[in-house]
């Protein structure tokens, strides 16, 4: 079995990298509806582009997609900013 | 953006409001400002003009009595309403053009207030073959006449599978259809009003619900969710139950949850 999957317990805070191609599942929220929806994106982080994006209604079929899409990828865990608002202290 | 998905396929007739507002708007009368409900008027106010071509299905009801809803009886799969006559023709004429994929034909079923022309129609065959992957096969499910003696629109209660069905405005009776789909490893179903229209028959609604996922109804769902020990698989059951049982304008089951089950989830 796959080591490097994207699952219902990781998917939250990992993704698959390929080079400065990032893949992974976004969660959204449908107030029409009042459902949550998944992204299963693939974005290119330099040019800032969507490369590729589906959605789901379940969040096993965009786990499903992701990972077949992008099987050789690496799994990667997000990182924390190293700078900026989120971890600076106002002086 | 007037919604976030189009993955939903759900049509009404008309708004199937509170009784105390369609009592407002759907008065016998017959002189209700379309305008108050979007644009649609009520059937029974358009009926006024042709009332003796509107309903040539069932017109002995008592308008003193309550609405009912009584399960008919499938006779053979090919041939299943035979007693129905222009009704088991409608369904058969339906169900082949659903196995088809033809969104001109399928249009054809759709009363005009519903304004679904073919692109409409496609995307709706469009959406089912994409939530459940064909080859699909198409089957009735069940058939309820339901009789609506005032003609509001009102919850039903129907015995047979403890499910209740939202008769919609302006008709004595309709019919409400339940078309399981079954796809390659999902099921869904397709529920409908049948009403008639100018001596014919016409889909009043038309709203399809996916029944399974990854091959599994919603208790073997709400069963996982129940075992789940950590918050993330409680999370993911939980989307998922929420999503199979979800509220829809049309039919409700009435008991989807016991106490025990509803106290266990903090309900």
């Amino acid at each position: 079995m796959r080591e490097n999957l994207l699952t219902a317990s990781n998917y939250s805070y990992s993704y698959l990298e390929f080079g400065d191609r990032q893949a992974g599942v976004g969660v959204g929220y449908c107030p029409n509806e009042e459902s949550y929806f998944y992204n299963a994106y693939c974005v290119d982080r330099r040019s800032l582009k969507d490369l590729f994006a589906v959605e789901h209604t379940f969040l096993e079929e965009a786990l499903e997609t992701i990972n077949s899409e992008f099987i050789t990828w690496k799994l990667v865990e997000l990182k924390e900013s190293s700078s900026g608002c989120g971890s600076c202290a106002a002086r | 953006m007037e919604t976030c998905r189009v993955k939903r396929v759900e049509l009404r007739l008309w708004q199937l409001c509170s009784t105390l507002v369609a009592a407002l708007l759907c008065p016998e009368a017959g002189h209700t400002n379309a305008s108050d409900i979007g644009g649609l008027a009520p059937i029974s106010a358009h009926r006024s003009s042709t009332s003796s071509q509107e309903e040539p299905l069932l017109d002995d009801a008592d308008p003193q009595s309550t609405a009912s809803c009584e399960l008919q009886r499938s006779a053979d799969l090919r041939n299943p309403y035979p007693q129905l006559g222009k009704l088991n023709h409608f369904i058969a004429e339906l169900l082949k053009s659903l196995r088809q994929k033809n969104g001109e034909h399928l249009a054809r079923h759709f009363h005009p207030r519903l304004n679904q022309d073919h692109h409409d129609a496609h995307k709706h065959l469009q959406i089912i073959s994409s939530e459940l992957v064909p080859r699909l096969e198409y089957s009735i499910y069940k058939l309820w006449a339901i009789a609506n003696p005032k003609q509001a629109p009102q919850l039903v209660f129907c015995s047979d599978e403890k499910v209740s069905i939202i008769a919609i405005a302006g008709y004595k009776l309709q019919y409400g259809l339940m078309i399981q789909v079954s796809g390659q490893r999902e099921l869904g179903r397709i529920f409908t009003h049948i009403v008639s229209h100018r001596a014919s028959l016409k889909l009043g609604s038309f709203h399809f619900r996916r029944w399974t996922f990854q091959g599994l109804g919603m208790s073997a769902w709400k069963e996982k969710l129940h075992e789940s020990k950590t918050i993330a698989d409680r999370a993911k059951y939980l989307d998922i139950v929420s999503k199979l049982s979800s509220p829809n304008p049309l039919y409700e089951y009435n008991v989807w949850m016991t106490s025990a089950h509803a106290s266990s989830l903090g309900g």
